[in-house]
C-alpha cells in the first residue's frame, strides 16, 4: 500500500505532462534521381550479357514510394499488393525523372511516416489506380543504341505495366492468383532506413540494370532501329520490363538526416 | 394495493450523497426512527438505505443501500445537477470524478467512456446497471461489454452510484475500471409534458407521470428525439420508455417492476483524416461515407423484491433483456480488401463494416443480509448470488462502396454465454472507528461459440470446386472437404476477494484503504476449446481520505484518492475490426480529487483525476486515456419572486464544464486539449417550466476522439498507408430552449 501511495502520488505529478507512447511521426522530403555518374546526358554500360549499349534516353514515372518495417514472405506477398499495418514511411503524388539529368527530381508532396526502421521499400509504377485491370500509362522510355556484331544499332522503346504484363490465367482454382497490382508494385528492395524528421530521401535508379537479361537480337527493326514491344511478345521485350520492376540491383534508398 | 411510504430516513451527509428531499410527506403523528443497527458515524456509507421500521401506526418501507467500500463509492444525487445541460442519461455518469465521455459513432452510438485511465470503450471496461438491471450487451460483436445507455430518460435517474475500482463483492463481470447503476425515481408527481426545440432542427418530446400519492418509484416517462445533427450526416431519431410500479408485500418488503423499451436510428459521420480536413478536402463537419449510421433497440423487464425478515433483508431480482444492434461504420476507407487467389480479380472494394447483434439476456440476482450485533456494535454478513445467460447472434460484414453490396463475411457468430457469480459480502466493527467491508466472489465463465464462418481462406483449393469470391468455405487445403462452422465451448472459474478498511470519523475525517481482485470475460471470438483463462484479470489498490462537514446551512465534502490498477489482457482499439481487441498487461496510477458544497441554494461539485497508464513490458504510455480529466458541475437555484400572481416564481441558473487533457496517441501523439463549457437558465412557476439550454457555450471547435492508424480515403489521389491522425468533430454550439408544464400532482 506505501508502494502505491508513492507511484500515485508521483503519477499526480507527472501525469499528462510526461511520457510516450514510443515512436514519433516524421514529415521529410523526397526526390528520384539516376545515377550520380551521369556524363554528357548518356550512360554507356556493358550489359550483364556483354553487350555494349550507350543510353541516351531514360525516363520514369513513379507514383508512389512506402518503405516497410517487415520482409514480406512468400505466403503474403502471393496472397496480398498491401502489407497493412506494417508502412513506416510514404511519398505520394507521382514523379517523372529523367534518368540522365543527373539532376534529382522531387516528389510534389514530400513524405511522411514514423521513425522505426525500414527493410522493404516498395515503388508503385503507376499513376492511376493500383488495382485497375489495365492502365496504359507509359512509365519506362528508353533510347540509345547498342553495339552488336553486326554493328552498332539504335534502339527505343516504352514500357507500360497494363493488362499487357499478366500472365495467362492457367489455373481456375486461382483466378486472383495474380493481381494487377503486382505487375505495378517493385518489391521488396532491400533498404535500411531509418526516416527522421526534416530529412531527406533519394530514390536512386540505375537504369544500366533493366538491361540485365536483354539481348536486343529477338526486337522487331523499324527503319533500321530496333523497338521494344510494349507486351510480352519476345524475351528481349519481356526483359526490358521486367528490368524495370525488378526489386533487386536498380532502387537504391539513400537517406539523409537533413534537406540539401 | 397499499401503496409504501418511501422515506429516505438515514439522511447521513455523506460526500457526494445528502439527500435533502424525503419523499412524500409522513401522515400526521407519523414519525420514524433510525435503524439502531445503522452506523451514523459511517462517513462513507451510502445515504438511501431505507430500512423498514414500525412508528406508531404507520409502515415505513424502503430499500438498504449496499455499505460504502470507501473513499471511491460515490453516491451521486442527481437533485439540482440535473439542471446542467447533457447530451443524454450516459453523461450522468460525468458527475462521478474521472468520467469523461466521448461518441465518434452518432447519437444512436453508445458514449466512449473512459475513467482512471481506461479507455472502457463502449462499456467493456465498466459493469453498468440501471435498477439493477444489466446494461452491458456480453457477447456483443462490437465490443464484448457494450452498454448503450440511451434507454434511460434523464428526467427518470433519480441518483447514480459508481464504484471506481472493483472493491465490493456485488461488483460482476466488466467491472475492470469500476461499476456505475442508474437508481431510477420521478420526485415530480402528476403529469409532466416537455417540449424542447432547437439548434439543428433539434425537437424532444418527454412525457412523464407520478401517480399522485405514491412514491417517487412508481412512475412511467418517455420521450422522442428528433434531430438533422450537426454538420454532415448526423441526423438521428430515438424513442424511449421507462416505467416502474413498487408496491408493498404483506410484511414489511417492497416489490418493483420495471420495463424499458428503447429504438433509435441514426447517421453517423464517422472518422477524419486531420490532413484530409487540413488539405480541403473534407471538411471539419464532414464525412467520408453518408453510408455511416446504425439501429439499435432494448426492450427489457425486472422484478424484484425486497423484504425484511427480523434481522436479515432478503432480495431477489429476476430480468430479462433483448438487444438488436445494427452498426454502419468506415474507418479505414479502402485499404482491407486484399486479393486473394481464389478471388475473381477485383481492386479495394470499400472498408465499410456492416455489423448486425442480436442478444437475449435472462438472469437473476439473490442476497441475504443478516444484520446483528458483536461487541455491541453493528455487524452484517451477506450471502448473494448472481446469474445471466446471454444468446448472442453476430455479424460482421463488409459492403462494397460502389454498390452497397456486402461482398465478404469477417465474422459470423453465436454465443451462449453463462455467468454465475456467489459472493460473501461482510460489514464486521472492532470498534466505532474500524470498519472491515469485503469478501469474496467467485465468477464461473462458460462459452459455447458457433462459428458459422470458421473457414475463410485456403491455401491450396480444389481445382475442381473452387470456393470463388465466398469467403466461409466448406474445404480445406487441397481441396478436401469440411464444414463451413467450427464449434468451440470452454468455461472457468475465478475466485475474487475485495476488501475495504474504513478508519473514523476523526474529526470529520475518514480514511480508507481498498484492494480487490476482478475479471473481465473475454470476446468470443477468441475463445477456442479448451481455453484456459477465458477472462482479463485484474487487481487494484487504493488509499482514500475524506472530509465532510454538514450543518443546517451547508455542506462540505472533500476526497482525495490515490490508486493502482494492474490487468493483464488490456484492450487496444484496432480500426480493422472496428474494436478493441486484446492486448498485453498495463498497470494503472493515480490520483483522484472532488469536492462538493452544497446549501438551499448552491450546489457546486467538482473534480481531478490524474493517470499515468503504462505497459508492463515496455513501460510506455497506454494509448487514447486521459491522464488528465477535471470537470465542474453547479447551479445557483433560489425564489426570484416570493408571490409571483400567487406561487413563487423560481430561478435556476447552472453550468458544468469539463477539461481533458492532451491524451497520449501512438507514435508519441498527444491529442488536443478538450475545454468545453454548457450552461443553462430557467424559470419555474406553479407546474410551469422554461429552460433555455447552451452545450458547448463558447463554440470551441474540438475533437472529441483522436486515434493515429493508416487509412485510405482518396485512393485516386495515391494510397496512404502510414498511420495518421484521425478525429471526430465535437459538437458546436446547440442552444436548446424547453417548455414543460406538469398537472395534477406535487413536486
Amino acid at each position: 500500500m506505501r508502494r502505491t501511495l508513492g507511484f500515485a502520488t508521483l503519477a499526480a505529478f507527472v501525469a499528462g505532462c510526461m511520457g510516450t507512447t514510443g515512436g514519433e511521426v516524421v514529415h521529410f522530403d523526397a526526390a528520384l534521381a539516376g545515377p550520380a555518374n551521369v556524363v554528357d546526358h548518356a550512360l554507356a554500360f556493358t550489359t550483364g550479357r556483354g553487350l555494349a549499349v550507350r543510353l541516351t534516353k531514360a525516363t520514369l514515372v513513379v507514383g508512389a514510394v512506402y518503405m516497410n518495417r517487415a520482409k514480406p514472405i512468400p505466403v503474403s506477398q502471393e496472397k496480398t499488393c498491401i502489407l497493412t499495418g506494417s508502412y513506416v514511411g510514404e511519398v505520394l503524388g507521382s514523379a517523372s525523372v529523367d534518368l540522365l539529368s543527373g539532376r534529382p527530381t522531387r516528389f510534389p508532396a514530400g513524405g511522411a511516416g514514423t521513425n522505426e526502421a525500414a527493410v522493404t521499400g516498395e515503388l508503385w509504377l503507376s499513376t492511376n489506380d493500383i488495382n485497375a485491370t489495365d492502365d496504359t500509362t507509359t512509365i519506362a522510355e528508353v533510347a540509345g543504341e547498342v553495339t552488336l556484331e553486326s554493328g552498332t544499332v539504335p534502339f527505343e522503346g516504352k514500357v507500360s505495366l497494363g493488362a499487357n504484363r499478366l500472365p495467362a490465367q492457367t489455373d481456375p482454382a486461382r483466378p486472383g492468383a495474380y493481381a494487377p497490382c503486382k505487375a505495378r508494385i517493385v518489391t521488396p528492395i532491400p533498404i535500411a532506413v531509418t526516416l527522421e524528421d526534416a530529412g531527406f530521401l533519394t530514390v536512386r535508379v540505375d537504369p544500366r540494370a533493366w538491361f540485365t537479361t536483354v539481348l536486343f537480337d529477338d526486337l522487331t527493326r523499324d527503319g533500321g532501329v530496333f523497338t521494344f514491344d510494349d507486351g510480352n511478345t519476345n524475351a528481349s521485350s519481356i526483359g526490358l520490363a521486367e528490368g524495370v520492376r525488378a526489386a533487386q540491383g536498380v532502387y537504391a534508398f539513400e537517406w539523409a538526416p537533413r534537406r540539401p | 394495493m397499499r401503496c409504501a411510504f418511501l422515506l429516505p430516513l438515514l439522511m447521513l451527509r455523506s460526500a457526494f450523497a445528502a439527500d435533502p428531499s424525503p419523499e412524500g410527506a409522513l401522515p400526521a403523528g407519523a414519525h420514524a426512527v433510525a435503524d439502531d443497527d445503522s452506523d451514523p458515524h459511517d462517513e462513507h456509507q451510502n445515504p438511501s438505505a431505507e430500512v423498514p421500521k414500525k412508528a406508531d401506526d404507520v409502515v415505513v418501507r424502503g430499500r438498504t443501500a449496499p455499505p460504502s467500500r470507501g473513499a471511491s463509492d460515490f453516491q451521486l444525487k442527481v437533485g439540482e445537477l440535473a439542471k446542467v445541460p447533457r447530451a443524454n442519461a450516459a453523461h450522468l455518469l460525468e458527475l462521478a470524478p474521472g468520467l469523461f465521455l466521448t461518441n465518434e459513432g452518432g447519437e444512436g452510438h453508445p458514449e466512449q467512456i473512459y475513467l482512471r485511465g481506461f479507455d472502457a470503450r463502449l462499456g467493456q471496461e465498466l459493469e453498468l446497471t440501471a435498477g439493477g438491471v444489466p446494461v452491458n450487451q456480453a457477447g456483443n460483436l462490437h465490443g464484448n461489454g457494450y452498454a448503450d445507455l440511451h434507454f434511460i430518460v434523464p428526467e427518470l435517474v433519480e441518483a447514480l452510484r459508481v464504484v471506481e475500482g472493483p472493491y465490493d463483492p456485488r461488483q460482476g463481470n466488466f467491472a475492470v475500471a469500476g461499476s456505475a447503476n442508474y437508481e431510477l425515481g420521478l420526485e415530480r408527481r402528476g403529469l409532466t409534458a416537455k417540449v424542447t426545440k432547437g439548434s439543428f432542427g433539434t425537437e424532444r418530446l418527454m412525457l412523464s407521470w407520478g401517480p399522485e400519492g405514491y412514491g417517487r418509484h412508481t412512475f412511467a416517462g418517455g420521450e422522442l428525439v428528433r434531430s438533422d445533427g450537426f454538420g454532415s450526416n448526423r441526423a438521428s431519431q430515438r424513442g424511449a420508455i421507462n416505467a416502474q410500479v413498487e408496491g408493498v408485500l404483506p410484511g414489511t418488503g417492497t416489490w418493483r417492476l420495471l420495463g424499458t423499451s428503447y429504438a433509435t436510428h441514426f447517421s453517423s459521420a464517422g472518422l477524419l483524416r486531420a490532413d484530409d480536413v487540413a488539405a480541403g478536402r473534407v471538411d471539419f463537419f464532414g464525412t467520408y461515407d453518408p453510408r455511416q449510421g446504425g439501429d439499435a433497440s432494448r426492450h427489457s423487464v425486472s422484478f424484484d423484491v425486497e423484504e425484511r425478515v427480523a434481522d436479515t433483508t432478503y432480495r431477489l431480482q429476476l430480468f430479462g433483456v433483448a438487444n438488436t444492434l445494427r452498426l454502419l461504420e468506415n474507418f479505414t476507407g479502402f485499404l482491407h480488401d486484399p486479393q486473394e487467389a481464389a478471388q475473381s480479380l477485383h481492386g479495394e472494394r470499400g472498408d465499410l463494416i456492416d455489423l448486425s447483434v442480436q442478444s437475449r439476456t435472462v438472469g437473476l440476482r439473490a442476497s441475504s443480509r443478516l444484520r446483528f450485533k458483536f461487541f455491541d456494535l453493528p455487524q452484517e454478513i451477506e450471502l448473494g448470488a448472481y446469474a445471466r445467460g446471454d444468446n448472442t447472434d453476430g455479424q460482421q460484414v463488409r459492403r462494397e462502396a460502389r454498390t452497397n453490396a456486402p461482398y465478404r463475411i469477417d465474422t459470423d457468430l453465436n454465443a451462449a454465454l453463462s455467468n454465475i457469480a456467489l459472493y460473501i459480502d461482510s460489514s464486521l466493527k472492532a470498534e466505532r472507528w474500524f470498519t472491515v467491508r469485503g469478501g469474496v466472489r467467485a465468477e464461473y465463465y462458460g462459452y459455447d461459440i458457433l462459428d458459422r464462418c470458421a473457414v475463410q481462406s485456403v491455401r491450396q483449393p480444389s481445382r475442381t470446386n473452387p470456393p470463388g469470391d465466398s469467403n466461409c468455405l466448406t474445404q480445406q487445403d487441397q481441396g478436401r472437404w469440411r464444414e463451413n462452422f467450427q464449434r468451440s465451448s470452454t468455461a472457468a472459474s475465478v475466485v475474487l476477494p475485495r476488501a475495504s478498511l474504513l478508519l473514523g470519523p476523526f474529526d470529520d475525517f475518514t480514511f480508507s484503504a481498498s484492494w480487490g481482485r476482478g475479471a473481465r470475460s473475454i470476446d468470443p471470438v477468441y475463445v477456442n476449446d479448451g481455453l484456459a483463462t477465458p477472462f482479463a484479470e485484474l487487481v487494484s489498490s487504493e488509499i482514500g481520505a475524506s472530509w465532510q462537514v454538514a450543518t443546517e446551512a451547508h455542506a462540505i465534502a472533500l476526497r482525495m484518492i490515490a490508486f493502482r490498477t494492474h490487468i493483464d489482457h488490456d484492450l487496444l482499439f484496432d480500426e480493422v475490426a472496428g474494436r478493441n481487441t486484446l492486448s498485453q498487461g498495463t498497470t494503472r496510477m493515480g490520483w483522484v480529487g472532488s469536492a462538493r458544497y452544497t446549501t438551499d441554494e448552491l450546489d457546486l461539485s467538482t473534480s481531478a483525476t490524474l493517470v499515468r497508464a503504462t505497459f508492463d513490458d515496455t513501460d510506455l504510455l497506454v494509448p487514447y486515456a486521459p491522464d488528465a480529466v477535471v470537470r465542474f458541475d453547479g447551479t445557483y437555484h433560489r425564489d426570484l419572486l416570493d408571490d409571483f400572481h400567487g406561487s413563487a416564481l423560481h430561478g435556476n441558473l447552472a453550468m458544468g464544464s469539463g477539461y481533458v487533457g492532451r491524451r497520449a496517441l501512438p507514435y508519441g501523439q498527444r491529442s488536443d486539449v478538450i475545454f468545453t463549457v454548457d450552461g443553462s437558465a430557467a424559470l419555474g412557476w406553479q407546474g410551469l417550466d422554461l429552460t433555455l439550454s447552451v452545450q458547448n457555450l463558447f463554440d470551441a471547435r474540438y475533437r472529441q476522439s483522436e486515434y493515429v492508424f493508416p487509412s485510405s480515403f482518396f485512393p485516386s489521389e495515391g494510397t496512404t498507408l502510414v498511420p495518421a491522425r484521425h478525429f471526430a468533430a465535437g459538437a458546436p454550439r446547440t442552444v436548446l430552449l424547453s417548455i414543460g408544464m406538469t398537472v395534477g400532482g406535487a413536486s
